[in-house]
């Protein structure tokens, strides 16, 4: 039983992590939830040189930098179906609002105009780039199924699950589709 | 450098934070990062915008303490539009905050760190979270799951969402709680105040049996900040900013709105997370810490009885009475927690929250607004500048783990020092276990809750003098 139970992974890009806190919110349903699937947690996508398939893999946050890209397209190549969880992640959400304005220019304003007068820009190797817009999942990889709201509530998310663990594309109309 | 970049793959897996150590030509830890790898720029994309949208929109900060951040754009905004707001607004606001730190403790303390301090630091990362801690100690996984849904259903009761919920606006708040609502909720009060008394026990045992010195691990002298009341007890909605030095003599006491006469801000080019000091000390040297540690070791006491008791308990233990090992930071959560429940039961009990007046009208003016409140995590300062239409001119966000930046990266480094000497091409073991329960002590809000139901995943980069990625790990 255990080897067949469904892989389910979850990963966070650029989002507020309430997608994630909305899901907590089944509250007991995640025990019954642990006997029905097995969790991968993050670490799947991220071991880059055993990489182990998943059949779910669900994904909060807008791309903003290079490293998000990277990891959509991992977990793309890692999952069967794949899941646009929450605004951020369907339509780009709350941080396209820094796409009015060039990169370079958001950053000096944060990080000089708003600091003391010894602050420098961050540019390390160690820190990722951020790509020059925003933007929602699927203008890098393909998305299988979309469960929108900032963040999706908790049934809705529990709904989305069950279907999907049936088999089938959960239909997400009326009740279940809010912001 | 390239050769960083070649094993960057590492840091791929979390956008979010990451942590290298650097040795210089003998080996020798020279210094420690916790590097932040994530820019959202809230401050630069609310400029534009008009005062009435900021608590929606910048609650959307996080999602783990969405509420403070309401909280704290609210006040700031109450501000900016000179309103005087009800005292029923006022109680209900803390309610709905008392009800958002107990929601946040009971998801670190139960879900995220319990089950390191129950399991082990070396129990198999397979079992060391929430589902392996069901099956282990099942009914602290359940104390932990009704204290958070308990904290979660208030704030629906209140703001229509569990997850950014609508209360809070400029001038007040937008509704009452139901009275039905208030009864359901205070009949759970008391059985809830047990479990936090009970894990509060169990953590003094499990303290006694651990392997590090819970004295010791992670402990260094910085300052402490935080809010207080009029009486100098425990606050977390409003009261002056109280800074204490190591040995909790106090520094500065002041309204909050003037943070910026004593703390100062620096960005550094290896993180995207500013590095707030105390600006009498200087960058560096005055470093200090927020959060649930900060507010016990700053405090002259706590208003409600339990917590209190609790507290006096708390300052006893070991060799002195302000708390420096981080690994104090569960225990002083858990104390925190009981006040928070035993708060919501007064101000569940007091008429206005059912029938208080809400909110004022509000006018736009020109005017600087700041925002100051206690997070799960620490001080939150939302600070604003508006012209007469109630534009948004300019913004600027201090969130709790920017505070104690420079502190993680102390603790830190005191950690690396420890476990690599001059031998070391490599990262220890014994390295990434201390370091992650480092990090988790401060429970950082950029760690991105895929943890509850997995691991943190830490990433350590081990680099040579000349800048040679000698080692990487990782870890789940
Ligand atoms: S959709 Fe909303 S809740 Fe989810 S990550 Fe984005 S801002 Fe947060």
């Amino acid at each position: 039983m255990a080897e067949n139970k469904p892989k389910v992974a979850t990963a966070c890009m650029c989002g507020c992590s309430g997608c994630h806190m909305s899901f907590l919110d089944v509250d007991e349903f995640v025990k019954d939830l642990a006997e029905l699937v097995e969790f991968q947690s993050s670490h799947v996508i991220m071991d880059v040189k055993e990489i182990e398939k998943v059949d779910i893999g669900i994904m909060e946050g807008t791309i903003t930098n290079d490293e998000n890209v990277e990891v959509a397209k991992k977990m793309r190549e890692n999952c069967d179906i794949l899941v646009a969880w929450g605004d951020c992640a369907c339509f780009g959400g709350i941080m396209t609002m820094r796409n009015f304005e060039k990169v370079d220019k958001i950053l000096e304003e944060c990080y000089l105009e708003k600091s003391d007068e010894e602050s420098v820009v961050p540019d390390d190797e160690l820190i990722p780039t951020l790509t020059d817009k925003a933007k929602g999942l699927d203008e890098i990889i393909d998305v299988d199924v979309y469960i929108p709201g900032c963040p999706p509530s908790a049934d809705v998310i529990r709904y989305g699950l069950e279907k999907l663990l049936e088999g089938e594309i959960p239909k997400l109309d009326k009740d279940k589709l809010r912001y | 450098m390239g050769e960083i970049k070649e094993i960057n793959p590492v840091t791929r897996v979390e956008g979010h934070g990451k942590i290298s150590i650097h040795l210089d030509d003998d080996k020798q830890v020279k210094e420690a990062r916790f590097h932040v790898t994530e820019f959202r720029a809230f401050e630069k994309f609310v400029e534009g915008r008009v005062l009435w949208e900021m608590p929606e929109m910048t609650s959307r900060i996080c999602g783990i303490c969405p509420v403070s951040h309401e909280l704290a754009s609210a006040k700031a905004c109450d501000e900016l539009v000179a309103a005087d707001i009800p005292e029923a607004a006022h109680k209900i606001r803390e309610l709905i905050h008392m009800a958002q730190i107990l929601q946040s403790h009971s998801l670190s303390f139960f879900y995220l760190s319990s089950p390191d301090l129950v399991m082990g630091f070396d129990a198999s990362p397979e079992e060391r979270n929430i589902f392996g801690l069901m099956k282990k100690d099942e009914e602290l996984a359940n104390r932990g799951i009704k204290l958070r849904s308990f904290g979660q259903n208030i704030i629906q009761a209140l703001g229509g969402k569990k997850v950014h919920p609508e209360l809070s606006v400029p001038g007040g708040v937008n509704q009452n709680l139901l009275r039905d609502k208030g009864e359901e909720f205070l009949e759970k009060t008391d059985e809830l105040k047990s479990y936090i008394q009970d894990t509060l026990s169990l953590l003094r045992d499990l303290y006694e049996d651990m392997d590090v010195d819970v004295e010791e691990f992670a402990s260094h002298e910085t300052g402490y900040m935080g809010l207080v009341d009029e009486n100098g007890h425990l606050e977390f909605y409003d009261g002056d900013l109280r800074i204490v030095d190591g040995e909790g003599t106090i520094l500065t006491e002041i309204d909050p709105k003037r943070y910026d006469d004593v703390i100062g801000e620096r960005s550094l080019n290896w993180s995207y997370m500013k590095f707030p000091y105390y600006k009498k000390l200087g960058f560096e040297n005055g470093v200090y810490r927020v959060g649930p540690l900060a507010r016990l070791n700053l405090i002259d006491g706590i208003s409600t009885e339990l917590a209190h008791e609790e507290w006096i308990r708390y300052k006893e233990i070991g060799s002195k009475e302000i708390k420096e090992g981080s690994l104090f930071y569960h225990y002083a959560r858990l104390i925190e927690s009981l006040h928070t429940v035993e708060r919501i039961e007064e101000l569940l009990q007091d008429e206005d929250i059912y029938t208080g007046k809400i909110n004022v009208p509000t006018q736009a003016r020109e005017a600087r607004g700041v925002g100051v409140i206690e997070a799960p995590r620490g001080t939150l300062i939302h600070d604003y500048v508006s012209d007469a239409h109630g534009v948004i001119k300019n913004a600027n966000f201090i969130v709790a783990t920017g505070h104690n930046n420079l502190a993680i990266n102390k603790s830190i480094q005191s950690v690396a020092e420890e476990y690599i000497d001059g031998s070391h091409e490599e990262i220890p073991e014994g390295i990434l276990n201390r370091l992650e329960s480092v990090i988790r002590c401060y429970d950082p809000c950029l760690s991105c809750s895929t943890h509850a139901v997995g691991n943190m995943p830490l990433m350590v980069d081990l680099v040579s003098n000349d800048g040679r990625l000698l080692d990487s790990k990782e870890r789940y």
